[in-house]
């Protein structure tokens, strides 16, 4: 055997698909940019309390650029989505912050003066989102529209929410990056979750580092109905089994561990110093692990002629399908 | 690196950094606000260039872990078209984001495009090569006195050489309205050529025999993955999803052993297996060392052909609802209900071999399966927050998930079996024949069957059955203690009823006589002369034929009638969740959950557990930011016969402070601390000296001990970003793992039984350290154009044992690598 690793230079890379993404892309900008000189919509009257998001830019200007890129900028689907939440409909700066009348005026008539300055803030707030506010008060107004589609639909419960993590302390909502994210994954997540970021850098791990798998592929950050926020397979199944389809099954003979205890039991997840991911560095002590006589587990205890001091010692050597096997109970084929 | 590939090289460097030094000073940094572009604002960026490694080292090992080599790569680009005010035509944003192509294991290509109210649209595209060629995993550590003595396993027996495509399309049709359509589609393919080990001489419920050999394995799978479904909102703050997914997964895996490196006189190719010893594949396998290949000695145990086959096509439909309401303003629903059927039929699957097995004196082995696994799975969670009051509010979640899945396979078998005329290699198969090997059975031209021998013929079916019910309900309440202080305490009961069950029917199983015991050599295995008695007297189910062989039918020995309850858990748990907010930069939360169970499925499933997360998050300055983590699980089963322990403790800080626009500084460590233990029983010969004796009763092996693997890690970043002028970018850092592991086998008494079962096993990745500097330099010679100068380095460092005393050396874990990338980025 020899280290032969041109041999997969002959796949198919997903280089040709990104060629032909382009080319419609180029396509779409195309046609797209023609059209797009369309005439502004008539302004739609605003309910009373409300100003309007160019009033709001008087003052903060700062915002303007990122924020009219980004998806929240989008008027028709901002009052699409608060018409769905029950809100009144408005567009713009006020769907978040609340009603503005109030607060532009007493800023407008406090004509630069500090001292009424600080007074109309105080008599006339709007809600800004503020550090010594709750997660549950910072995310409600987002909820109001983002709870009912179906990745933030469990946020109430969430574990994140439990422990005071708000939509703001991972969404830059003013901004045009993917998913309004204030940082890229992983390094979002590894702010708070040091260990897996310790995990992800040992020399066996998912390629999270490498940008193919996110922390978001198999958690849901903003909850699940499962514990550790974990998303499902698509047939409902262990969430590895989106990548990892072949270990899925059924097979006709099935490891039962792999279907009742799950990859957790004899894999970490994350990273690890062993090979495969897996608990230990010596295969048959985990093998043995489980497979010891004992009387109140299933698993049968090895036979006598698994010497452990000779041959036999890698217990993979010969039990190679340990998922599950179509031909073999012994899972040697 | 050839002369002329590393002169093409330096002129390429020479020209990108001429061109790029010669240049006139940039008014600016590289940071850009787009372009307009037919109402468009536009972002978009290359970064185009060439990677340039050195290797040293066990490549190997590189590839497995890192796998960036050398060549021309586009490592990046990036496009971005936004839509003031949403008025775009046909999309209102678009992003195109991609990375890693040219030859990077690692490719990834993302295309988002949506227009407000009309559709949006989701394509990502990665592709990944997988190599692992760990050679340590599953290697027999042959001795080095074995013979030949010069078999050492230094190559990945279970190498892995595969490319995964993954893509995945989802397109929502009217996004923003109260019903929306959702389709989508995904594909995973995965393969390549590969190697994977097998026992060879096998035969249901037989066992090992001793012939372990390496196989090539074509493998290939993909899988395909079809959505549908609708979203529809018929009130405000409600919807109600439906979503149907259809999964096809086929596996086209075969099997073959091209692993001939002796040959018979006479020219045969011989695979005598990756495993030798004192005795195995013999005593004396080599005749002579001088031919090419050396010629094997045909007495011994070897493998003259293998060949296997896998073809499982496997469907499996899925019916997803889901619901969410916050309708209510104190109440807050979710839930997800959904079945799944899934169906594997797994036709022709084959392994077939011939060769020469001793201790079951098997000549050869065809095994032909048909089988039919199914998987139905319902599953149902339902999650309600009511808010009682501003203070008070209850959370319930409740989850059941249930499959089963039963399979059977129609099974033929034949073994095969030698004649004692001639040494069995050199020799042909000596199928049962009345005329050759005539009563009493026991002339040389019988086939030769062991008391350990398989039957020589069988068909039949098998039943598996496996199914699990799993129901949790867990119940929180919260409350708000101080508008800074929340605490949430909780319960969770948790249920588990597993059923199992396997059979066995023979339809016929024949075991032909022939042998030393002549035509007592027929009544073995299913038909051996029970305890007690003598032949021709034999267990029920078993007839002699006139031929003097004998056929079982039946259920097999140990088979089930049926599924069983094999287990039964109850669980409860005890849950802690609070934060607390003393200031407004300062956030500390604690979550606890102490779990308590009556059963557990298997001896690594603890029965109590404990587990507390503490985490702090303070920002000191607007331009600092500092986190911090204290994890700890901990478990166990409080039994006799078992005693497994485990904990996963770990502590770790990050901290980002960027005092000036142009430095920035991220520091992160993270200590973890990993430990398992369980009584483990096994054969070992020789024992060790203070072997003791495995406490429990039933079991198959007498030595017992208590096993314990402890592995702590520290890992620690660094990276300082600085920008001393516009115009460069420094960015300098380091990541590092210092793993020490060590699994120890103690007796039951405390005597320490030494590292290993097996004394020739290396520390392998036990004892490592992982070391990953970088310097990345960047010089931005206008707004829109930068030179970018990357180097890393991969320093993967064993230590303790890797070439044990007594073990044929298999060389070294290590290796050392640069890598140095020089890329040309435009933006604009």
């Amino acid at each position: 055997m020899s280290h032969t690793n041109t041999w997969i230079r002959s796949g198919r890379p997903a280089g040709r698909a990104v060629l032909h993404l382009l080319a419609g892309v180029f396509l779409l900008g195309a046609a797209a940019g023609a059209a797009a000189q369309t005439a502004p919509a008539a302004a739609p009257v605003l309910p009373a309390g409300y100003v309007g998001t160019s009033r709001c830019r008087d003052c903060h200007s700062n915002h303007s650029h990122s924020f009219d890129i980004s998806a929240h900028a989008d008027d028709q689907a901002m009052l699409a989505a608060a018409k769905k939440a029950g809100q009144p409909p408005v567009a713009g700066c006020e769907t978040c912050h609340g009603p503005g009348k109030a607060h532009a005026d007493a800023m407008e008539n406090a004509a630069g003066d500090e001292t009424e300055t600080l007074a109309a803030l105080k008599t006339s707030p709007i809600y800004a989102f503020h550090a010594g506010d709750s997660a549950e008060q910072k995310s409600k107004f987002c909820l109001e529209c983002h709870s009912t589609g179906t990745e933030q639909m469990s946020f109430a419960h969430s574990e994140h929410m439990d422990h005071n993590v708000a939509c703001v302390n991972c969404h830059a909502v003013h901004g045009n990056t993917e998913n309004a994210l204030s940082k890229p994954q992983p390094q979002l997540c590894y702010g708070c979750h040091q260990q897996q970021e310790a995990q992800f850098n040992l020399p066996f791990a998912h390629p999270v580092k490498q940008g193919v798998v996110q922390c978001a592929d198999c958690h849901n950050p903003h909850g699940t109905l499962v514990p550790t926020q974990l998303r499902s397979a698509a047939a409902q199944d262990q969430v590895c089994y989106t990548c990892h389809q072949d270990k899925q099954g059924p097979f006709i003979y099935q490891h039962e561990p792999t279907a009742t205890e799950g990859c957790t039991d004899c894999h970490t997840p994350h990273g690890s110093a062993n090979p495969d991911l897996l608990k230990v560095a010596n295969v048959n002590q985990l093998c043995l692990s489980c497979h010891t006589a004992a009387s109140f587990s299933a698993a049968p205890g090895t036979p006598s002629f698994h010497n452990q001091a000779a041959q036999f010692q890698a217990c993979t050597l010969c039990h190679p399908q340990v998922h599950g096997s179509n031909l073999d109970p012994a899972f040697t084929r | 690196m050839t002369d002329k590939r590393c002169g093409q090289w330096l002129l390429v460097a020479a020209l990108v950094v001429g061109l790029g030094f010669g240049a006139p000073r940039p008014a600016a940094a590289q940071q850009t606000t787009g372009i307009n572009w037919q109402g468009f604002t536009v972002h978009q960026g290359v970064d185009l260039g060439g990677r340039w490694s050195t290797q040293s080292g066990n490549a190997n090992n590189y590839d497995t872990f890192v796998n960036l080599q050398q060549g021309l790569r586009l490592f990046s680009f990036n496009l971005a078209m936004n839509a003031p005010a949403a008025s775009g035509r046909l999309f209102n944003s678009l992003i195109l984001t991609g990375f890693g192509f040219g030859g990077d294991p690692d490719t990834v290509a993302h295309l988002a495009i949506a227009k407000s109210k009309v559709y949006a649209f989701d394509a990502r595209l990665r592709r990944d090569v997988y190599y692992f060629g760990w050679n340590l995993q599953a290697n027999p550590l042959n001795a080095a006195g074995a013979n030949p003595a010069t078999m050492a396993i230094t190559a990945p027996l279970h190498q892995l050489n595969f490319l995964r495509t993954m893509g995945d399309y989802n397109l929502t049709l009217a996004p923003q309205s109260s019903f929306q359509v959702r389709l989508g589609y995904s594909h995973i393919g995965e393969g390549g050529p590969s190697y994977t080990t097998v026992g060879a001489a096998m035969a249901p419920g037989v066992g090992e025999v001793g012939i372990d050999t390496v196989l090539v394995q074509d493998y290939k799978t993909s899988s395909d993955l079809y959505r549908a479904g609708f979203d529809y909102t018929p009130f405000a703050r409600t919807r109600i999803s439906f979503t149907e997914v259809v999964q096809h997964t086929k596996g086209d895996t075969a099997l073959q052993d091209q692993n001939y490196l002796y040959q018979l006189a006479g020219g045969t190719p011989l695979d005598l297996g990756v495993a030798f010893s004192s005795t195995s594949p013999c005593a004396a396998p080599i005749v002579s060392a001088a031919t090419t290949p050396p010629t094997a000695n045909p007495a011994c145990q070897g493998i003259l052909t293998y060949v296997g086959d896998n073809r499982p096509r496997i469907t499996m439909p899925t019916e997803q609802l889901t619901f969410q309401s916050s309708y209510f303003s104190k109440l807050t629903l979710d839930g997800v209900a959904s079945y799944s059927s899934g169906k594997n039929t797994a036709d022709a699957t084959q392994a077939n071999w011939r060769g020469y097995s001793s201790r079951l004196t098997l000549a050869g082995n065809n095994d032909l399966g048909n089988g039919v696994a199914k998987r139905v799975l319902i599953n149902g969670d339902l999650g309600a927050v009511y808010t009682i009051t501003e203070k008070l509010r209850l959370t319930s979640d409740a989850s059941y998930n249930a499959f089963r899945l039963p399979s059977a396979l129609g099974f033929i078998t034949s073994n095969f079996f030698y004649p004692k005329t001639t040494a069995p290699l050199a020799s042909t198969i000596a199928p049962f024949n009345a005329t050759t090997c005539p009563a009493p059975y026991t002339a040389a031209t019988c086939p030769q069957h062991s008391s350990s021998a398989p039957a020589d013929a069988a068909n039949g079916t098998t039943s598996d059955y496996l199914g699990q019910n799993l129901g949790r309900e867990t119940i929180q309440v919260a409350y708000s203690i101080t508008p800074r202080w929340n605490l949430a305490l909780g319960y969770r009961y948790t249920y588990r009823a597993i059923y199992d069950g396997a059979a066995i029917n023979y339809a016929a199983e024949a075991f032909d006589p022939g042998g030393a015991t002549g035509a007592a050599a027929a009544a073995r295995g299913d038909c051996a002369v029970p305890k007690g008695a003598t032949f021709p007297t034999l267990p029920a189910g078993c007839t002699l034929q006139s031929d003097g062989s004998i056929v079982f039918s039946g259920a097999a020995a140990g088979s089930q009638t049926g599924h069983a309850l094999a287990t039964l858990i109850h669980g409860d748990s005890a849950l802690v969740n609070t934060w607390i907010q003393p200031a407004n930069n300062l956030t500390l939360s604690l979550a606890v959950e102490l779990y308590s169970g009556d059963n557990a499925f298997t001896r690594i499933t603890p029965r109590q557990s404990q587990h507390y997360i503490g985490k702090v998050r303070y920002q000191p300055a607007d331009w600092a930011q500092i986190n911090g983590t204290v994890d700890d699980l901990e478990g166990n089963n409080n039994l006799a016969e078992d005693q497994f322990k485990e904990h996963d403790r770990s502590f770790g800080f990050s901290a980002t402070l960027a005092p000036q626009p142009s430095l920035m500084f991220d520091l992160g460590y993270n200590y973890e601390d990993l430990y398992n233990q369980a009584v483990v029983c096994y054969a070992t010969t020789p024992a060790p000296a203070a072997a003791s004796k495995c406490p429990i009763a039933s079991s198959p092996v007498t030595i017992g001990s208590l096993s314990t693997y402890s592995a702590k890690t520290n890992f620690f970043n660094a990276d300082l970003s600085l920008k001393p002028v516009s115009a460069f970018t420094l960015r300098l850092g380091m990541s590092a793992s210092y793993s020490n592991g060590v699994p120890v086998f103690f007796n039951l008494n405390g005597v320490n039984l030494g590292n290993f079962i097996n004394p020739l096993t290396p520390f392998g990745g036990l004892q490592i350290s992982y070391q990953q500097p970088y310097a990345d330099f960047t010089y931005a010679m206008t707004n829109n154009v930068a030179y970018h100068l990357y180097w890393g380095r991969y320093l993967y460092t064993t230590h303790g044992q890797q070439n044990p005393a007594g073990l044929a050396p298999i060389g070294g874990q290590n290796f050392d690598t640069d890598n140095l990338a020089l890329s040309l980025q435009l933006t604009m």
